[in-house]
């Protein structure tokens, strides 16, 4: 099929979109250069990473969108596993395992949508059909000679093998592979680079990897594709994941809690040892049956407390528009806690509102958390929770000024980046990713 | 003696001890229930369909999609969206059945879907989101939702 640079362009731009395995963070710093320098796809990993695209090889071997996207997966996979700085040689063997161990990742994520292209493109039999998925009723097509070869593809292919374990395999078995079948055989992205991977490279792979919990690609050997039974499987790791955010952010908004002198007073429930029996307290009660001495026992009573509320700043500038409906309906489970009105920030405060159930508010779609320390001075606020995605200007201490570090809390979205308040010695904590 | 008589513990759902539930075996009926906010009329507040399949051999789809203005005319995309009357607000993107009507339809409604096609991810609608113009987000049938969700509770 014949591409255009615009066409692979919007292919690469859908898939920044699309998000599989976290791969935003990487490919979408990367600058695209159409060269013939590489042989098929390689990112090489300078302060801005670079993408390098043969579209000879584009041209040649790739027939549709999923294609591409199997290809520049696959690429992306072997920087976000840093097998080129693990691996300081590279063998045919190694580069072999490797790719293996990438293409079966990719066919139990996203099942032969991707993987139909690894199909396609190794066609040879031997240790060349490990480089692709076989589904089991094509077996028969191989010769009885491959039944080995075609036993280690159903267990690499079912998520039995890692890359060195295979690595390993393979070098004990060097005397089965001929060396015809390694030089036919063609790599796909980057095995020579072994450049140093600059920090700021390094800290972004380290997210990416934070954020894969390896959900769908190894808990389940034996689920691929996606089958009704993938889908409720995910849809019950989305609930049990969203019970997880429920349960953090809980425990953070607790440590922001203070006295709301104009909310109702509740009556709570303390207790205390006095020398009186209490039917709550069974053990006493049945500590009395063979002692004649009354015994200390737990008695519970009711109590007037003070409300306790947190007052929360809700960050709601453009960077936060993909993630801000999630947030506010976490937010909302919580409502009880929060201490009104809600305040939202963008480039200055704000009050938002709960109108039928959803949050209204003002925004500048700008980004600046000073005015929210400016906010919190003049309104002499002592402890609050900030929720933001992170991206907001440094900040310095004068900023701070007057303000106690440790009563400032901050809920950093799945997507942000919590580096700033790091710095600063701000506690946070970061949601996980969905 | 022993009889012909053989015990039947077959049911439609294969187990034998539904088979007291109360009627005959042949009354014992399976069927599937489902709802959809989607189906409701009521619950939409503004709703659009779009399709459109791009020809096999198109290479270069946002050329092919300039084709379908008048390419001399053509000025900018902004332009474009402004003229075409895309939807300011954000929407749910619900997949539903192609109809045999695919690009039998004027040029310029196909343009207009293209538009929307192409700032379509998986399940909304971004009046804001870049265009972008592959086979994947183009090649749909879909349907453009905007819930009222004030209606909500007034369904039952």
């Amino acid at each position: 099929m014949k591409w255009t640079e615009k066409q692979i362009g919007y292919i690469i731009q859908d898939m920044i979109e699309e998000n599989p395995l976290a791969c935003r963070a990487l490919l979408g710093i990367s600058e695209i250069v159409f060269t013939e320098k590489v042989p098929t796809m390689a990112v090489s990993l300078s302060a801005r990473p670079v993408l390098n695209i043969n579209p000879k090889f584009c041209n040649q071997h790739l027939e549709s969108e999923n294609d591409v996207k199997a290809v520049l997966l696959h690429e992306f996979l072997h920087v976000l596993l840093r097998h080129t700085e693990k691996y300081k040689i590279s063998t045919p063997l190694l580069n072999i395992a490797l790719d293996a161990i990438i293409n079966s990742i990719i066919f139990r994520y996203k099942g032969l949508e991707y993987a139909d292209f690894f199909r396609r493109f190794y066609k040879g039999r031997g240790i060349q059909t490990l480089l692709k998925p076989i589904p089991v009723e094509e077996f028969n097509i191989y010769l009885p000679t491959d039944g080995f070869w075609l036993d280690l593809n159903r267990k690499i292919y079912s998520g039995k093998f890692c890359a060195d374990d295979l690595f390993e395999l393979l070098t004990y078995l060097r005397k089965k592979i001929t060396k015809r079948e390694l030089l036919e055989i063609i790599l796909l992205g980057n095995h020579d680079d072994h450049a140093k991977i600059p920090a700021n490279i390094r800290d972004i792979l380290d997210e990416t990897l934070k954020k894969m919990d390896g959900v769908l690609i190894w808990s389940k050997p034996n689920l691929r594709g996606n089958d009704v039974e993938r889908k409720s499987e995910n849809l019950e790791i989305q609930k049990f994941k969203m019970r997880k955010w429920e349960k953090s952010t809980f425990r953070l908004l607790k440590k922001s809690l203070v006295e709301d002198k104009r909310a109702k007073t509740e009556m709570s429930s303390s207790e205390t040892i006095l020398p009186v029996l209490s039917s709550s307290d069974r053990r006493a009660l049945a500590r009395f049956n063979f002692s004649s001495i009354i015994p200390l026992s737990k008695t519970e009573y009711l109590t007037k407390t003070t409300s306790q509320r947190a007052s929360i700043y809700l960050d709601v500038s453009g960077s936060m528009s993909s993630e801000i409906e999630a947030i506010v309906s976490l937010l909302s489970s919580f409502r009880p806690y929060i201490k009104m009105p809600l305040w939202v920030f963008s480039n200055e405060v704000e009050e938002a509102r709960f109108v039928k159930g959803k949050l209204e508010y003002k925004t500048t779609f700008g980004t600046s958390i000073s005015c929210v320390f400016d906010h919190l001075r003049k309104t002499k606020t002592k402890k609050c929770l900030i929720v933001t995605d992170g991206y907001v200007e440094n900040i310095n201490d004068s900023m701070l000024d007057n303000l106690r570090r440790e009563d400032i809390r901050v809920l950093v979205s799945a997507d942000g980046n919590p580096s700033i308040f790091q710095q600063v010695g701000i506690p946070y904590l970061q949601l996980e990713k969905q | 003696m022993t009889g012909d008589f053989i015990e039947k513990t077959a049911t439609p759902c294969g187990h034998r001890n539904l088979n007291n539930t109360g009627g005959p075996r042949s009354r014992v009926r399976t069927e599937k229930i489902s709802a959809s906010i989607f189906d409701s009329e009521q619950m939409k507040l503004q709703h659009e369909r779009h399709e459109l399949i791009v020809p096999q051999e198109i290479t270069d789809i946002e050329e092919w999609v300039i084709t379908l203005y008048h390419p001399r005319a053509f000025t900018s995309w902004e332009d474009i969206a402004g003229r075409l009357k895309i939807p300011t607000v954000r929407m749910l993107v619900v997949p539903v059945e192609s109809s045999a009507k695919k690009n039998k339809v004027s040029k310029l409604k196909m343009l207009r879907s293209a538009v929307i096609l192409s700032k379509c991810n998986k399940n909304y609608f971004q009046p804001e989101s870049p265009m972008i113009f592959t086979r994947s987000r183009l090649n749909r049938s879909i349907e453009l939702i905007q819930l009222n969700l004030e209606q909500y509770y007034e369904m039952d």
